[in-house]
């Protein structure tokens, strides 16, 4: 069995997940792109809660793969956006030191 | 006939709701004169999540002492954690790197033998005792062996079976505090299995013989071992922790692709199954404590090596972990922005949002959050990126900033009384990511960076009266951004994540060095001086005062947001990249329900 369900559900603000969600399942959320606008990527654990908590937000579930793209997708767009951050004489050095490194891969759980 | 007060000496209480909290205790039975009920608060065993390792781990050296005080040094790795009852924070590595290791005693006079070093597969009999802070070489083994049973003290401790050379062996030896000699042999030849309970009255715990799985359950008392009552479920690697007479076995390996979850409880004669179970199915966990309270740790897990912590208790007391939930939503999504207040009282604002053009120019935005949901406050009249606040939400400072558009730091300063901001004397050193700490009339400024490019990080500290910046003493690390500060002009802390940097406590006038964490530069936290949070979802720390240890996450990963001012009630909100999530933190929860008792 898998340790992990993969879904999209867009994190709605309070309640969205609750401290007691948090003990009964692993949950980590993710910055996800699906080539119109940003979604909300989550990893959930393997269990009946997770499963209807993913089901109670109308969540799409994906596989591992399709969460993946998506971060990936995310993490394009902004490694892209710092490319394209650029000051007129500075350096490499001077620019992380303005805007920090350039942002890396993510990978899902 | 036997009376309540014959056996308790106690007349039964006549009260108007059930005791709870700090008056709730065991056996006592009181009359709840609203519920017309006789009531008492009855032990139960349960199951209750801890706060992750560091580092995943299995066969590791352990103590056998107590489930709020441990350690857990090698298994693969070779440091050492600290278990504190709440969370784990770095300890000493052992001097020989180890793996499959028994460990007993206390985490201030600790033993760790046996186990399979390099070049592996060589069994080890090195011997190591620790004192809390350091590792010491102490008397070989005189059969070097790995899986092997445990128990005892630092002074008196019992090694017995265990893998040595090419094969299982029944031997065991007794530890003095410096030297082992021959025990009585084992009745069964066996290994992979562990063991409890003291040098004269020790207990070893299933296993693998050279048949298989094994339930047998062999006591020592210092002389000879004698059968006793089997564990229910054959299994290898248990953790077994507890005396002789009150003992625990967790978990363990049922076969390659089946680990238990069950818990065994012994009271010197016959093992029976608890209700409760692990809720990771493990083997060859660290195991401390007793059957009243015990800790189980890391181990093998499918896959890998897992850090999960989990609680044994027997109590009337349930303990609830703390976790973070999610929070109303910022209207506008930003990163680098201040923050301040309560988790029911909070402000933050200015960043670099997602409005802002060109990219990461600052804003003026500002949010007030009730609890619930996040309303527009008064905007700030100069767009701030990378400035710190400090404060209620309607009485907040903020200092110091990033130019707008960002290429240098500014030591702007403004305050905030519910509605509008008022300009107010400037840092006298310009700089931004600088932390704040303290209220509109007594704050501290301290670390933060300024230009020349390439930027230099600054000691500088400043205090603030409520009408002006006085220079105060330097911090003492030049390598340290922290943004992440707390507590009040006389009691701050300064939690400093970037590698290689230092956190400090600053009293007023003194910068002291604390102990260092392993998060990441740009995390988050919220809390004082001696209860202090921080997380950014790739690993949170919480420090007590005296040491950092691991502590429940926020969900989704990202540094540079907004924080509060209480650690047990922490708020994260925006933060990389540019978020509008918001998380709160509900603290760890001990709650007792009493049980009704029923004449009918």
């Amino acid at each position: 069995m898998a340790l992990f369900i993969y879904g999209v559900a867009t994190n709605t603000g309070k309640g969205f997940f609750t401290a007691e969600d948090r003990r009964n399942f692993f949950l980590r959320g993710y910055n996800g792109h699906d080539g119109s606008n940003y979604v909300d990527v989550w990893a959930i654990g393997a269990n009946e809660r997770g499963a209807c908590w993913l089901a109670d937000r109308n969540g799409v579930e994906k596989t591992k793969a399709e969460a993946q793209a998506l971060v990936k997708a995310s993490d394009d767009i902004n490694r892209t956006a710092w490319d394209n951050d650029n000051v007129d004489g500075e350096s490499a050095d001077e620019k992380v030191a303005r805007i920090g490194a350039k942002p890396g891969f993510v990978t899902v759980v | 006939m036997s009376t309540y007060q014959g056996l308790k000496g106690l007349k039964i209480k006549y009260l108007s709701a059930n005791t709870s909290d700090d008056r709730a205790k065991e056996g006592e039975v009181f009359y709840n004169s609203t519920s017309g009920k006789v009531a008492s608060h009855i032990a139960v065993a349960a199951v209750s999540s801890g706060t992750p390792m560091t580092t995943g781990r299995n066969a590791m050296g352990t103590t056998t002492s107590t489930g709020s005080s441990a350690f857990a040094a090698g298994g693969n790795p070779n440091d050492t954690e600290h278990y504190n009852g709440n969370g784990w924070s770095e300890g000493t590595a052992i001097n020989t790197d180890r793996r499959y290791l028994a460990g007993c005693g206390t985490l201030t006079a600790g033993l760790i033998f046996g186990g399979n070093k390099a070049p592996l597969p060589t069994k080890a009999g090195d011997t190591e005792e620790y004192d809390g802070s350091s590792w010491t070489e102490s008397g070989d083994l005189n059969t070097a062996r790995q899986f092997m049973s445990r128990a005892g003290t630092q002074t008196a401790a019992l090694a017995a079976g265990g893998t040595a050379g090419p094969g299982q062996v029944n031997n065991s030896e007794e530890y003095n505090g410096t030297s082992w000699t021959e025990g009585d042999n084992l009745n069964t030849t066996r290994s992979y299995f562990s063991g409890c309970g003291t040098q004269t009255a020790g207990l070893c715990v299933a296993g693998a013989t050279p048949g298989g799985n094994s339930a047998l359950v062999e006591e020592y008392d210092g002389t000879s071992w004698s059968e006793q009552g089997n564990v229910n479920t054959a299994r290898q690697i248990v953790a077994a922790a507890g005396p002789q007479t009150a003992a625990v076995s967790a978990g363990g390996k049922i076969s390659s692709t089946v680990l238990s979850t069950a818990i065994e409880e012994y009271d010197g004669s016959a093992h029976s199954t608890n209700p409760a179970t692990l809720t990771t199915g493990r083997n060859a966990a660290g195991g401390s404590g007793d059957s009243s309270n015990m800790v189980i740790f890391g181990g093998g897990s499918q896959p890998g090596q897992t850090t999960h912590t989990e609680e044994f208790n027997t109590s009337i007391f349930t303990r609830t972990a703390g976790a973070w939930s999610s929070g109303g939503a910022l209207p506008s999504g930003a990163q680098e922005l201040f923050g301040s207040g309560i988790q029911t009282a909070a402000l933050c604002g200015g960043g670099e949002g997602v409005a802002a053009s060109p990219p990461n120019a600052a804003e003026d935005n500002v949010f007030e959050y009730d609890g619930s949901s996040w309303t527009a406050g008064g905007s700030i009249p100069v767009r701030s990126n990378k400035c710190s606040g400090c404060g209620t939400q309607t009485a907040t400072i903020i200092g110091g900033k990033g130019t707008d558009p960002y290429s240098g730091a500014s030591g702007a300063t403004r305050s905030y009384d519910g509605s509008s901001w008022t300009a107010e004397p400037s840092l006298g050193t310009a700089r931004y990511n600088t932390g704040l700490a303290g209220t509109t009339t007594a704050a501290v400024a301290a670390y933060g960076r300024f230009p020349p490019s390439p930027f230099t990080n600054s000691v500088t500290t400043e205090e603030w009266d409520g009408s002006s910046w006085t220079a105060g003493n330097n911090a003492n690390n030049s390598s340290t951004i922290s943004e992440s500060a707390g507590g009040s002009q006389t009691a701050a802390i300064y939690a400093s994540l970037n590698p290689g940097a230092k956190s400090e406590t600053y009293d007023g006038t003194n910068w002291t060095n604390i102990s260092p964490t392993v998060g990441n530069n740009g995390m988050t936290g919220s809390g004082t001086q001696t209860d202090f949070i921080i997380a950014d979802g790739n690993g949170a720390f919480r420090y007590n005062g005296t040491v950092w240890a691991t502590s429940p996450d926020i969900s989704t990963a990202r540094g540079s947001a907004a924080n509060s001012n209480v650690a047990a009630t922490g708020l994260i909100s925006g933060g990389v990249d540019k978020s509008t999530a918001t998380e709160e933190f509900t603290d760890e929860v001990l709650s007792s329900t009493a049980k009704t008792i029923d004449f009918d």
